[in-house]
């Protein structure tokens, strides 16, 4: 497993604030530059939000870097580069299921994650039960309030402290703590409250 | 609540799960797992995510997609003055548009005073007696309809393409970045990027799914769907709106569809700005279906017209792989030292440099 570690912007974190001042005006090679060294971990995020399968990765990845560009105007360095362009990653992403998630509700023709899977799976029963496991992640994301499922990314996808969180955020640790909390108690009532997800999760009772 | 709720060792499992914890630690974390559903569930979700890949083979491509259209958008702080500038614009056509209206009433009024006493009595009557008002009773007022069966239908009563209506996703999340819209209108700007090499392979399968009589050729592909050219309310629509709607279907994983669109478009407004870029998409995703030929032709159509297009990168990226795909090696190589002579700083530099490499040797 390999988990974001903050410390991985540390050492650069000068040489990226310069960088994101210089792309935030739109600077054309620092902005290339930027992508270069932020976009892994942006990709990272977006995918582990969406599922590797999902159809719109690189769009979503897109916009999230759009988003960063401009964001990076009013970007006062509050956290490292890195944290900030994966913050605005988690929730461009999450927002993108969110819409995703309604727009399947109300259409015939919507994309199916699952169905668009490349992944070659091993066996009939293992593809259900892996496009199983990939909707309800997706499930459980949609069905939190928005602030607490950021959280829970950073800290369950990501692998982000809560210190490390806090900072990507932008809200106290306690705060975070307590976001965190909360989710991972709705998510625990979700689980009591359906075997059938918490075989999914392998959590049987 | 369990026990642990309130004293969750959260940093613990972060540390756990990258193997950074002495053994102590170790049965720290797993006896409080034992007592604690709620990070049991954590831990559960945690390895859900775990279990997508971390990186793709063609990361590095994407990711050279990504910067090479971020790089390409205009400078944020022209685009204020550009809104300015339309409001401006805006307030001025509105002036200008009442001043005539104005002046062009007055004068019709003037010049014509009998015709104005002549139909200002019988159109009061009506209204005050609620009758029907019919285009033949004022038919100065009103050009007949149904003198011009065939005359099209305004684009906003055409019908809709998807089966149910579809409505507009919620804006509620509060995401720091304002949302972008992919579909640009014009070259220069943004360009919807057509899918990467591994989701467009598995697009391309599940569309026969749903499509079992998706045409493969390009000539086919100009076909229109018959159940919109019997439609006698079916409006063509402008270049834009096509192009949208290509952009959606493609979007929706309907390649054949899409590709059909776009031929469609390149056919119908050959000289638009959409048409151009239609090119470069019909190529990225004919190669997807699996005809480099009809591609490369798309490519080279897009390289003609579009000289120095704000898609030439793009172009030629694609005309280089299509020509890999038909084994063509020296208009490869040809295509990719092109694509580094013209753009040295190119995000395809790496790419281009490494193929070439295989190439030389």
């Amino acid at each position: 497993m390999k988990l974001v570690n903050s410390t991985s912007g540390q050492g650069t974190q000068d040489a990226l604030l310069e960088l994101a001042r210089l792309a935030g005006t739109r600077d054309r090679h620092a902005t290339q530059r930027l992508v270069q060294e932020v976009g892994p971990a942006m990709l990272r995020a977006v995918r582990k939000v969406l599922g590797h399968a999902f159809i719109d990765v690189e769009d979503v990845l897109q916009e999230a870097v759009e988003g960063l560009l401009l964001a990076l105007a009013s970007f006062r360095g509050e956290c490292t580069v890195l944290h900030f362009a994966c913050r605005v990653a988690v929730l461009t992403a999450l927002a993108s299921r969110r819409r995703a998630s309604f727009r399947a509700q109300w259409t015939l023709d919507a994309p199916d994650a699952a169905a668009a899977s490349t992944s070659p799976e091993p066996s009939p029963v293992e593809g259900l039960s892996a496009t199983r496991r990939r909707e309800t992640l997706g499930m459980l994301l949609d069905e939190l309030p928005p602030a607490q499922a950021e959280v829970l990314v950073f800290h369950c996808a990501l692998g982000f402290t809560v210190e490390e969180v806090a900072s990507a955020v932008g809200r106290p640790a306690e705060t975070v703590r307590s976001r965190l909390r909360l989710a991972k108690q709705a998510l625990r009532e979700k689980i009591e409250a359906s075997s059938e997800l918490a075989e999914i999760l392998e959590l049987k009772r | 609540m369990t026990i642990g709720d309130r004293q969750c060792p959260d940093d613990l499992l972060v540390r756990g799960r990258r193997q950074q914890v002495s053994e102590l630690e170790r049965r720290v974390l797993d006896a409080h797992l034992g007592q604690c559903a709620s990070c049991r569930a954590a831990s559960a979700l945690a390895a859900l995510f775990d279990a997508v890949p971390e990186t793709l083979p063609e990361d590095g491509e994407l990711l050279g997609r990504v910067s090479s259209r971020a790089t390409r958008k205009q400078p944020i702080a022209r685009s204020w003055t550009r809104t300015v500038a339309v409001a401006a614009a805006v307030v001025l056509f509105t002036g200008g548009v009442a001043v005539a209206w104005v002046a062009v009433g007055r004068r019709v009024l003037e010049a014509r005073p009998a015709e104005k006493v002549a139909m200002a009595p019988p159109a009061r009557a009506r209204l005050s007696h609620r009758a029907p008002v019919s285009s033949r009773e004022i038919p100065a007022l009103a050009p007949p309809v149904e003198a011009s069966p065939a005359a099209p239908a305004s684009p906003e009563i055409a019908p809709p393409v998807v089966a149910r209506k579809r409505p507009e996703p919620p804006q509620s999340v509060a995401v720091p970045a304002p949302s972008i819209e992919l579909q640009p209108t014009a070259p220069g700007e943004s360009w919807p990027e057509p899918l990467a090499a591994d989701r467009m392979s598995a697009a391309a399968t599940r569309a026969e799914t749903i499509e079992p009589a998706a045409p493969r050729s390009p000539s086919q592909f100009l076909a229109l769907p018959e159940r919109r050219r019997e439609d006698s309310r079916y409006a063509p629509p402008d270049a834009r709106s096509l192009f949208a709607e290509a952009n959606a279907v493609r979007r929706a994983g309907e390649l054949g569809r899409a590709v059909g669109l776009y031929q469609r478009l390149r056919r119908d407004f050959p000289g638009s700005a959409q048409a151009l870029l239609a090119s470069v998409s019909a190529g990225e995703l004919l190669l997807r279906l699996g005809d480099p030929a009809g591609a490369v032709a798309a490519y080279d159509s897009y390289l003609e017209h579009a000289s120095g297009g704000a898609l030439t990168e793009e172009a030629l990226l694609g005309r280089a792989r299509c020509l890999a795909r038909l084994g063509r090696n020296a208009e490869e190589q040809q295509t990719w030292e092109d694509l580094l002579h013209r753009f040295p700083r190119s995000a395809y530099q790496p790419a281009a440099v490494k193929r070439l490499g295989e190439l030389r040797h």
